[in-house]
């Protein structure tokens, strides 16, 4: 039992630090990107030829990685996104779900479907804790999920600009009318949400291997923590990333695994049919 | 005006053209013209094993062109069409299925247990031979008595009694366990290591399950060392193996582990690095390294007409396989039909292929090997562990 609940702690970090990005960008932009993942997944790969292409260390490996994945959010904020901003969810839905697959075509066609070890900035070793480990990889996806929903809520309640993207969704007609920059402040959002976005690729490539498809199942994970958490609530998202980890690696203990994702799904369905804003998510309410 | 005499030769000459285009359409079967032979095939170039497809076609284009390099096959050039399907049964379906109507290919193979299931029956109510395919349900598709299907990849069934056989008896397994996919090869891997277990009088400790795209184990393997499995046939995709492996060592669940034909790759040793050290697989080849005049042939033509892809299991199987399409296309004659080419096959008994080893089919069995042999990660590289295991 003990640990099973390591291994979900475990699990659950990586979908945390998943969701992370996405709901920094929904929380600005009301927007549930479908391409978070394949982001993620393009910054990885980008690492990958800077660190063995260009034989870079992994640390400048690192950096490059975050930087493309702000350079991505930019180009698919300004390109993509901004056209049909006011057409409707519906259209940015599928916008984003047409993004997944061009982004996950680009990969194949330069990468290849190649599937390549990819290497961890916290070393390949095991951390015991009496009869129960995790990897130091792990530990480290983990410890970054925690700070990063810290450094994003802090960023978002204490800077100038944290301010004024928070003004953004609460009133979008107000905040244009005191003088806020809502393009700039929009094209923020993007960028930081998928430079989050590039840090989860990089952490998780070591776990799953790197390959066109290894974003695919921990994306899916990601917007049902998204969604579990309250979709616009970052210590939502890394809480209800956790919770979901242990849930399912728990309960399978006592149930065939195949069914784990059934699991999952049916804890998420319970928990929105009771409390449909989420874990900690916010009720809006509206007069009629 | 035309007068009565010029409309009679109008229709005499378009009768007399119509019957000289359905001799000639006579005279050759569909897929086959004056100086072509079209052989069609179902890939999983997208979806979740995307590097095992890649590796599929390079291994039929080099037997291909190889083939058609020496002079094709009676005096006709071969043309390969590769559908992809995504690893999707019903895409599958739509590939095969074009292949036949639109492309008239004349025989077909393709790659993947649970795609073929489904290619398979079409191709059964098509009349169209299935000519070893990489993978598929020996026990649904024998249920089916299918005629048109031919093997020559052993059969899962058989594999996994082999394989769990071979360890109990010789890597010292108490408690055998096996992780499987929740699909029809799966279910096969499952019943052959219960068949091996049962013959031993004794019982697998653990047989966990996963969704096709999973990419965590860690849930597995607790189970599996919660139930002190000493031995884990891994019955998963071989990315899947090197997951399975990596999720156990993070909690230092050190088992022995064997897998079977798929994983019988450099891609896994490169994967897992020294965690792949003392693993365990089934082989039904010469290994590459080896002195084989027909590998060093095979090895030459991969570097000669698939030059942007390394040779590996997939390759190996994919280039011997499309051989023995060409082969048995050829013994079909000068005008070869589907018919001609299931009466050739079925006299096989047995075919030497050149990499294969014999191959055995009869008019009432289309599973063609039962053979296998072990090999052992050492050192970093494949070293052969055991001599051939025939399946009893």
């Amino acid at each position: 039992m003990d640990q099973a609940v390591i291994n979900g702690l475990a699990e659950g970090s990586v979908y945390a630090l998943l969701a992370l990005g996405l709901v920094f960008i929904n929380r600005i932009t009301e927007i549930a990107t479908f391409a978070h993942g394949e982001v993620s997944a393009l910054a990885a790969f980008v690492g990958f030829t800077v660190f063995h292409s260009l034989h870079a260390p992994f640390a400048v490996a690192l950096i490059v990685s975050i930087m493309a994945g702000a350079v991505i959010g930019f180009l698919v904020e300004r390109i993509v996104i901004r056209p049909v901003q006011t057409s409707g969810p519906l259209a940015t839905v599928v916008v984003t779900l047409g993004l997944f697959f061009v982004i996950h075509g680009l990969v194949k066609l330069i990468w290849g479907p190649d599937v390549r070890p990819y290497p961890s900035i916290f070393g390949e070793g095991t951390i015991r804790f009496g009869e129960t480990a995790i990897a130091a990889q792990h530990l480290g996806v983990l410890a970054t999920a925690f700070v990063i929903a810290m450094g994003l809520a802090a960023y978002l309640r204490w800077t100038r600009t944290g301010l004024a993207l928070r003004a953004i969704p609460q009133n979008r007609f107000g905040a244009a009318l005191i003088g806020l920059n809502l393009r700039r402040l929009t094209s923020t959002a993007w960028i930081v949400g998928s430079a989050v976005g590039a840090v989860a690729g990089v952490l998780i490539a070591p776990l799953t291997f790197l390959q066109p498809n290894m974003m695919q199942s921990p994306i899916i994970k990601a917007f049902a923590v998204a969604a579990l958490g309250g979709m616009n609530s970052l210590v939502g998202a890394f809480v209800g990333g956790l919770v979901l980890g242990v849930i399912e690696n728990v309960t399978v203990l006592y149930i065939p695994t195949y069914l784990k994702d059934t699991i999952a799904f049916l804890f998420i369905l319970i928990v929105l049919l009771l409390q449909p804003e989420g874990l900690f998510g916010k009720q809006r309410k509206e007069k009629v | 005006m035309f007068n009565i005499r010029f409309v009679r030769q109008l229709i005499a000459a378009f009768v007399g053209v119509t019957l000289v285009v359905a001799s000639v359409q006579q005279a050759h079967a569909q897929g086959v013209t004056d100086k072509l032979v079209k052989i069609g095939a179902y890939n999983a170039l997208t979806g979740p094993i995307p590097v095992t497809g890649k590796q599929m076609s390079a291994g039929w284009n080099a037997a291909i062109s190889a083939a058609n390099d020496g002079g094709g096959v009676n005096g006709r050039k071969l043309e390969l069409i590769i559908e992809d399907d995504g690893y999707e049964p019903s895409r599958a379906m739509a590939a095969a299925r074009k292949l036949v109507e639109r492309d008239q290919v004349l025989v077909m193979t393709g790659l993947g247990t649970p795609t073929t299931v489904v290619a398979a029956r079409y191709l059964e109510q098509a009349k169209v031979p299935l000519l070893f395919p990489m993978g598929a349900s020996s026990t649904q598709l024998n249920q089916a008595g299918l005629k048109q299907l031919f093997m020559a990849h052993p059969a899962y069934l058989t594999q996994a009694d082999i394989i769990v056989g071979w360890m109990i008896d010789n890597a010292a397994s108490k408690k055998p366990c096996l992780i499987y996919q929740v699909d029809p090869s799966g279910e096969d891997h499952f019943a052959g290591a219960k068949k091996a277990v049962a013959a031993r009088k004794m019982e697998l400790a653990a047989a966990e399950t996963f969704e096709r795209g999973t990419s965590d184990f860690s849930a597995q393997v607790l189970k599996m060392k919660n139930a002190g499995c000493d031995f884990v046939y891994t019955a998963t995709p071989l990315e899947t193996s090197a997951r399975v492996v990596t999720a156990a060592d993070r909690i230092s669940f050190k088992p022995k582990y064997a897998g079977f034909t798929t994983q019988a790759d450099a891609t896994l040793i490169k994967l897992l690095g020294p965690l792949a050290e003392g693993f365990y697989a089934a082989d039904m080849m010469p290994r590459p390294d080896g002195d084989d005049p027909a590998i060093k042939t095979y090895l030459a033509n991969m570097k000669k007409y698939s030059p942007d892809v390394d040779p590996t299991f997939f390759t190996a199987y994919a280039y011997s396989a499309m051989q023995l399409v060409i082969e048995a296309i050829k013994e079909a004659g000068p005008q070869p039909t589907r018919e001609k080419i299931i009466a050739a096959l079925e006299k096989w008994n047995p075919k030497q292929s050149p990499m294969m080893g014999p191959v055995v089919f009869t008019p009432n069995d289309h599973d063609g090997k039962r053979s296998l042999y072990m090999i052992q990660v050492k050192g970093g590289m494949w070293s052969k562990a055991s001599d051939w295991i025939v399946s009893k």
